[in-house]
């Protein structure tokens, strides 16, 4: 990839985040390092609990602590380490240069504040713009996300707008200071499906117009296929699989990313009849992150398993050009 | 089903209630707030008006009119020095509001202070606001309440503040557990994420969402610290001699309760109706602002 030689906007080098439990200490991001490039869009998959939302949450430091705790490694952002950062330098870059989509449109805007005073909230201590000329830019922003009549929603509450249009107003929110990176943790999960595709088509469209790196967050491998330029894929805190877009869902090279694409329910495998085909599913479950097994965390669910997998952990190496992954028999795989 | 809706318009805001309207009109039919209300804005004109409703000077001695019970020239009757219980009653309504405004403003301002400081910066800051309000709450409000006065000398003054500081660990109490609720939703994590500082934060997305509770809380304390105010002034602790206090007249009269009971009577009807409309007042607004506790009006 010509990206390579290029600056990335962000990388995350051995990442490792631990919560302390009831049980313990448990590392809930360990040992992950990847890199955004400008105006790329990188999708994170993975099931619940595999550390995804964790590794985003770090990124702008907003992991609840206690119990939480970034325990190493260093996100580098324009070239300055964001966890070194003091107090009002974070602040500066939250919302600014870096800024946020969350999953849940519905509480994500505080109850009691106008639309309009939650939107102009940035650009005003941001931007340092007027009250007047940031109602300007709030208005255009809203007219961007296609939200009908903006000037009117300026003076409404949350309660007022649908679940669709909260996602809109928090993308509104998230982009109006033209930030360089996006998070968006799961954006359309909690809404419906035509709801989803035109929250997806307009985050592409904002994309393309103001540069903006992506990086999304998801379980959702359709949305991946569309959206994302490449792909991680994480499985108990660690990422197993980056690649390509393309490449990964041609040839997955980990069990496990080949798992999750077998249990994509596809409307071309229906049979003849019309009978529906059983789903495809992954035997066992995620390891407690109390009890790590020794090897490759994913050997207890992997038919490909050989005891070399159970006691030594796989290095994560480029198999192809620009296509990694953590597996002792990748090359084997048939 | 002969008539037809109209077809549904999710862009027809006009035919959305409007939270403003709904909430005056379910304001408009609490009849809680309507009797809490009515009873306590006739407490404040009195209070207010007193010089003019007052019939005599509420310290004004009459050695010829001693114990003499209710009669159209003293309708609530005359106390042991002749003074006219009626405008005694009158001119204690404003120290009584005077105290219970006071007394709750400290316990309140306070209150949230630590419980903002204490829900908002958690660790060891939390550690040690807590415990040292537990600690506090251990005891009755009163005995904190007596200490201080004994500390500080028995006037009307240290009695409010005495109060005030009493008070205080309930107020942090219920604004540290509402500051939890709120700092653990959803929007404050996107307000921080939006680059917001603390001070902000703080002020600009906590406040206007732990005001509603604590209005309730503060209604309902009213009361309470009218109480303990009456009773700090029944014991001597708190306002004095000639000032017209509603538990200091209970005091001084309880001798006499055999044989002029007006002495009592009217102070402490004075006393329970006041108590009573910021009680009722407080539970008509927990009902509005409640939505849990929200019910039909019947």
């Amino acid at each position: 990839m010509a990206a390579d030689t290029v600056r990335p906007i962000l990388s995350i080098r051995d990442l490792r985040v631990t919560f302390q439990g009831g049980l313990g200490l448990a590392a809930a991001v360990d040992g992950v390092s990847c890199e955004l490039q400008r105006g790329e869009t990188l999708a994170v998959v993975g099931e619940s609990g595999c550390g995804k939302s964790v590794t985003a949450l770090s990124i702008l430091r907003l992991i609840p602590s206690p119990p939480g705790r970034i325990a190493g490694g260093a996100i580098e952002f324009d070239g300055r380490d964001l966890l070194a950062l003091a107090p009002e330098e974070l602040y500066a870059v939250r919302g600014n240069a870096i800024s946020m989509i969350f999953q849940e449109p519905m509480t994500s805007l505080n109850p009691v504040l106008s639309i309009g005073t939650q939107l102009t909230e940035g650009l005003i201590f941001h931007k340092r713009l007027g009250i007047r000329e940031a109602r300007e830019r709030t208005v255009e922003m809203l007219r961007l996300v296609q939200i009908p009549d903006p000037e009117a929603r300026l003076a409404q509450y949350a309660h007022q707008l649908s679940g669709g249009m909260r996602q809109r107003v928090m993308i509104a929110m998230a982009l109006a200071c033209e930030p360089r990176v996006l998070i968006a943790d799961e954006p359309t999960t909690a809404l419906d499906v035509t709801i989803q595709r035109q929250i997806l088509d307009l985050m592409v469209e904002l994309k393309e117009r103001l540069g903006t790196a992506i990086i999304l967050i998801t379980h959702d491998l359709g949305v991946v296929a569309e959206m994302a330029d490449r792909v991680a894929v994480m499985y108990a805190g660690k990422i197993i699989e980056q690649a390509p877009v393309d490449g990964l869902f041609d040839h997955p090279r980990h069990p496990y990313t080949r798992g999750l694409m077998a249990a994509l329910p596809r409307l071309d495998r229906l049979s003849a009849s019309g009978e529906e085909g059983r789903l495809n599913e992954m035997p066992g479950l995620v390891p407690s992150i109390y009890a790590m097994p020794p090897g490759c965390a994913f050997a207890p669910r992997c038919p490909f398993a050989t005891s070399q997998c159970h006691a030594e952990e796989p290095a994560f190496e480029e198999l192809s050009p620009g296509h990694y992954a953590a597996c002792w028999e990748a090359g084997r795989l048939p | 089903m002969a008539a037809t809706a109209p077809p549904y318009d999710p862009t027809n805001v006009a035919a959305e209630e409007l939270p403003r309207t709904r909430w005056w009109r379910r304001t408009a039919r609490n009849r809680s707030i309507w009797l809490g209300g009515v009873l306590i804005a006739v407490l404040a004109i009195v209070a207010l008006l007193a010089p003019v409703l007052a019939p005599y000077d509420p310290t004004k001695l009459a050695a010829g009119k001693r114990l003499s019970p209710p009669s159209w020239e003293h309708a609530f009757g005359t106390d042991e020095f002749g003074r006219d219980i009626f405008s005694r009653v009158i001119h204690g309504t404003q120290l009584t509001l005077y105290v219970g405004v006071v007394a709750v403003g400290i316990g309140l301002l306070a209150g949230a202070a630590i419980g903002i400081g204490a829900g908002y910066a958690g660790g060891w800051v939390q550690a040690v606001l807590m415990r040292g309000v537990d600690f506090l709450y251990t005891f009755p409000d009163i005995l904190i309440a007596l200490g201080l006065v004994a500390f500080l000398g028995p006037s009307l003054t240290n009695a409010m503040v005495a109060v005030g500081i009493s008070v205080v660990p309930y107020y942090a109490r219920v604004t540290y557990s509402v500051v939890l609720v709120e700092r653990n939703k959803p929007y404050f994590e996107a307000a921080t994420a939006i680059g917001a500082g603390w001070p902000r934060l703080v002020v600009r997305h906590l406040l206007p969402n732990i005001v509603p509770p604590l209005i309730v809380v503060a209604t309902l304390g009213f009361s309470a610290a009218v109480l303990s105010a009456a009773a700090l002034s029944f014991l001597g602790l708190g306002a004095q001699p000639p000032a017209p206090e509603w538990g200091k007249m209970l005091a001084d009269g309880r001798n006499y309760i055999a044989r002029a009971p007006w002495i009592l009577v009217f102070p402490g009807l004075a006393i329970v109706v006041t108590v009573l409309g910021f009680n009722i007042l407080g539970d008509g607004i927990r009902d509005v602002l409640d939505p849990r506790q929200r019910r039909e009006v019947r």
